[in-house]
């Protein structure tokens, strides 16, 4: 058991010295403390970062998701969905982009997929579009 | 008597010529109809690129930018007067955009100024006024012949007139008004000819011509003459004048590339000025068309004396038929052949443009794709695609410098499904073997994630703390032959966490994990996250001895890297007709094919990889806190290297290997995973981010025992769990004995 705990911290040394990096800032208390600590070699953290969106991509998508509501209201769904993926192409992290795709999906009968789409949008909602997404994401 | 015989035996003697040649004519009459519409219906689509869509905050220099605007035909300008001209101050970079029709609709010219901080834009004015977003016109990447060969079409609307007037000038006066063939044109020629004391104008009208590079030989006969003359004839029956032109204009030979012949003016302005028709001027344009009389005697790259004096003279014709003015042939015939100085490889995707064709054939009806004109809007991304050229390039010659070794890749925007680039072999601008669709390669330790999904899709049975025996392993297979696979460092670990086998490759215990689950449920997985050839039912395919392509494992990579979500691998966006109404779109549908929770322990698995298993090499190229994940696959005697991973935005999978697939020595760490990371260390512009599903929660866990344990135990990690299934036993806890820890507790406790 010893010489295995020694042999895990040894092959974590030997990672370090082949250049691999620690862990990210900000993920510090996360990953493998029994290597972080004791020997500097590098941690996975234990998550991937929160989403985090450059303010000028979010609105350049949010402007698209704006066009797509006007069409949507003057009844063109064809042009909504156009603009909807070209804003989700754009920004495939903002929730609202998979709301409305699921939104317009439901709205055509095609609930496996609007299922789907409210369900991969979960992976980057925030508290107020997490509880819309749910619901359209629940079977 | 004598004479009325004679007369009715010259009579049937006509009557039998007559007929004779009636049928030849039928013949031709059929062979020209026939194939000259089938040739039409064969007009190629063209294709284009994605639209770069600027808004500030992209990450973009100036100079790729730049890069940009020069594909696309933009040039430098100080003044801005006109459409197509750009203008680089310091950090701000102007342009006139030309109106384009896009699939959603026409936009109209605008004028367009981006301001630059470093290497994002900081600001964009569309007519002078800030704006969110401006979608730039994509470019032209190529025509193809939905069921034939490589060609860059153009409409008849899109050439300039001066271009038409000053070729029929030269080549066909009488155009316009002959029937196919033209005596007075014939006597002008000769006239000409001999007033300029050489050959300055031939006698063939344009659609003899057009007969002749169609249907004939090169050979120089009367007999062939008449034919040609005949089938003119006729074809000026059949089509009209516009036609004919336009199948000319991109049918009439001008030049050589290498191994490909340049057939057309669109194509030639492209290879020649590395600009679109539309945008050359009138000296590039005489240039064209002087080159009609001899491609390669007036090859203005080999014989630039010769073709500057062809030009010169074709700019006298288009002076004296009133096609330019006085002034703009003083201007024009001053101007030098200004033809492109930059190695001319720009705008051939062969690899790229042939996967667009197979999803072309098999997504559209066939009745659609032989419409002319028609116009596809794909999502290939000419930047990316450099930078998948330059990283394959670069790390391949610092491996072999006796270049055997060949490269595919495949990059995909993978929230979409997306192809944006495509690597197809080593010398990626030149049309053969499509490795990256063709090359049935065995996928090795690739396969390992969908072994461990699997079994992590039971989250009751296996966690990532699961412990798994990676002692020798040994399996019947009947017949006396066992199946008996080794680590690759030939060394067994013993009991050791499942997330542990993951991140460094362990054969011995994916084999034994995999021969619990059962080939038949692995298998199952494989399908049911895209991958449609099947794999071989026999243990051994549990390691990856079934064959697959790299585009291939792209699919199944989409799935995961998507969370467990597949999509369809695709290039195309939509195809517009020629009236500009549009023929489909594709769409967004994923299909839920993994739970996302189990999928989120798989992530974890393939970061550690990265991190702390075979792939870390990645990390020499990437800052440490860019989160990826991938997975390294390296197959018997180092015959394949494979690496497949994803970051924030974009999913690349490189594969490295000889076509006499002998062995090369590398290994998926030290052959394909450079390529890899030294591609999205200049590509990706996100690292991993996202929320993990709601059932995901936290625990640390003694990786010796794969019980509970504490952050201040020694050998604690901790580690993701679908709820409910983290281990409930609690290991004892040993001190890890770190000092500083130790006092901090004591302080705070």
């Amino acid at each position: 058991m010893v010489s295995r705990g020694l042999s895990v911290v040894l092959v974590l040394a030997l990672s370090a010295c082949a250049g691999a990096p620690s862990s990210p800032p900000g993920q510090g208390s996360a990953g493998a403390p029994g290597a972080g600590q004791d020997s500097g070699a590098p941690a996975t953290p234990v998550e991937p970062r929160a989403p985090e969106v450059p303010s000028g991509q979010r609105q350049a998508g949010e402007d698209l998701l704006r066009q797509a509501e006007r069409a949507m209201a003057s009844g063109d769904d064809a042009r909504a969905q156009g603009l909807l993926q070209r804003a989700q192409r754009l920004d495939p992290s903002n929730p609202a982009a998979y709301l409305a795709l699921a939104t317009l999906l439901q709205k055509r009968g095609e609930h496996a997929s609007a299922r789907a789409m409210a369900e991969r949008g979960l992976l980057f909602c925030q508290a107020q579009d997490c509880d819309q997404l749910r619901a359209l994401a629940a079977p | 008597m004598f004479s009325s015989r004679a007369r009715a035996l010259t009579a049937k003697v006509l009557l039998v010529l007559a007929l004779l040649l009636a049928i030849t004519l039928a013949y031709l009459d059929a062979l020209v109809s026939a194939s000259f519409d089938q040739r039409r219906w064969e007009t190629p689509a063209t294709v284009f690129a994605r639209p770069l869509e600027l808004y500030p905050g992209l990450v973009l220099s100036p100079e790729a930018l730049d890069y940009e605007l020069e594909l696309l035909g933009y040039r430098d300008s100080a003044t801005l007067s006109g459409s197509g001209q750009k203008r680089r101050t310091g950090e701000v970079l102007a342009f006139h955009a030309r109106s384009f029709a896009f699939a959603d609709g026409r936009q109209p010219p605008a004028r367009v100024e981006l301001r630059f901080a470093g290497d994002r834009v900081s600001q964009v004015r569309v007519d002078e006024r800030r704006a969110p977003l401006f979608r730039l016109e994509p470019l032209q990447i190529g025509g193809i012949y939905p069921r034939h060969q490589d060609r860059l079409l153009l409409r008849l609307a899109e050439v300039p007139d001066s271009l038409l007037e000053g070729l029929l000038a030269v080549e066909d006066r009488g155009f316009q008004q002959h029937h196919g063939i033209s005596p007075t044109g014939i006597l002008r020629a000769a006239l000409a000819n001999l007033r300029a004391g050489r050959l300055v104008q031939g006698g063939s009208t344009i659609t003899q011509q057009l007969v002749k590079n169609y249907y004939l030989s090169r050979e120089r006969s009367l007999l062939r003459k008449l034919i040609e003359a005949l089938m003119a004839l006729m074809l000026e029956l059949h089509a009209d004048k516009s036609e004919i032109l336009e199948a000319y204009l991109n049918e009439v030979y001008l030049g050589q590339d290498g191994p490909r012949a340049i057939h057309g003016f669109g194509l030639a302005a492209r290879h020649y000025f590395d600009a679109p028709l539309e945008t050359l001027g009138l000296h590039q344009q005489a240039l064209l068309i002087g080159m009609v009389k001899g491609p390669s005697l007036y090859n203005p790259l080999r014989n630039p004396d010769t073709a500057l004096a062809r030009r010169n003279l074709v700019l006298d014709v288009m002076r004296e038929q009133s096609v330019i003015s006085e002034a703009e042939h003083t201007v024009a015939s001053a101007m030098p052949l200004d033809i492109s100085q930059r190695p001319r490889v720009i705008n051939t995707f062969p690899a790229y443009l042939n996967l667009v064709r197979r999803q072309l054939r098999r997504d559209y009806r066939e009745q659609d794709l032989v419409a002319s004109g028609l116009r596809v809007f794909t999502s290939f991304d000419p930047q990316l695609q450099r930078m998948a050229e330059t990283a394959v390039t670069e790390v391949l010659s610092g491996l072999d410098r006796e270049d055997k070794l060949q490269a595919a890749m495949v990059v995909t925007r993978y929230h979409n499904g997306e192809v944006v680039a495509l690597i197809g072999g080593r010398k990626p601008r030149f049309a053969g073997f499509n490795r990256a669709l063709d090359a049935i390669r065995p996928m090795g330790s690739l396969i390992k994630p969908v072994v461990y999904l699997t079994a992590l899709e039971q989250p009751q049975r296996w966690t990532l703390a699961s412990l798994l025996d990676d002692s020798p392993v040994s399996v019947d297979l009947g017949a006396g032959a066992r199946w008996e696979p080794e680590n690759f460092e030939r060394e067994s670990h013993g009991q050791v966490p499942l997330h542990t086998a993951l991140t460094h490759s362990y054969n011995q215990a994916t084999a034994r994990l995999g021969m619990q689950l059962g080939t038949d449920r692995v298998r199952e997985s494989l399908r049911r996250l895209g991958l449609e050839r099947a794999q071989p039912d026999v243990p051994a395919m549990l390691l990856g001895a079934g064959g697959v392509a790299p585009v291939e494992v792209a699919t199944l990579y989409q799935s995961i890297a998507a969370g467990g979500f597949a999509l369809p691998l695709q290039t195309i966006r939509e195809v517009v007709d020629a009236q500009g109404k549009l023929l489909k779109r594709s769409t967004l549908d994923y299909a839920r094919v993994a739970d996302p929770a189990a999928m989120h322990l798989l992530h974890y698995g393939l970061r550690e990889v990265v991190r702390e298993g075979t792939g870390r090499v990645v990390y020499r190229s990437l800052p440490a806190d860019f989160d990826v994940a991938g997975k390294t696959g390296t197959t018997n005697d180092n015959r394949d290297a494979w690496f497949a991973g994803f970051s924030g935005d974009l999913l690349a999978v490189n594969w490295v290997g000889r076509d006499d697939n002998a062995p090369t020595g590398l290994t998926g760490a030290t052959g394909a995973a450079p390529i890899w990371a030294h591609f999205m260390a200049a590509a990706s512009r996100a690292g991993l981010a996202y929320r993990a599903p709601a059932t995901i929660k936290h625990y640390w866990v003694d990786e010796a025992s794969g019980k509970l344990s504490d952050e201040r135990c020694a050998g604690a990690r901790l580690l993701p769990f679908i709820e409910g299934s983290q281990p409930q036993a609690q290991a004892p806890c040993s001190d890890r004995g770190n000092g500083v820890f130790r006092w901090f507790r004591e302080v705070f406790q």
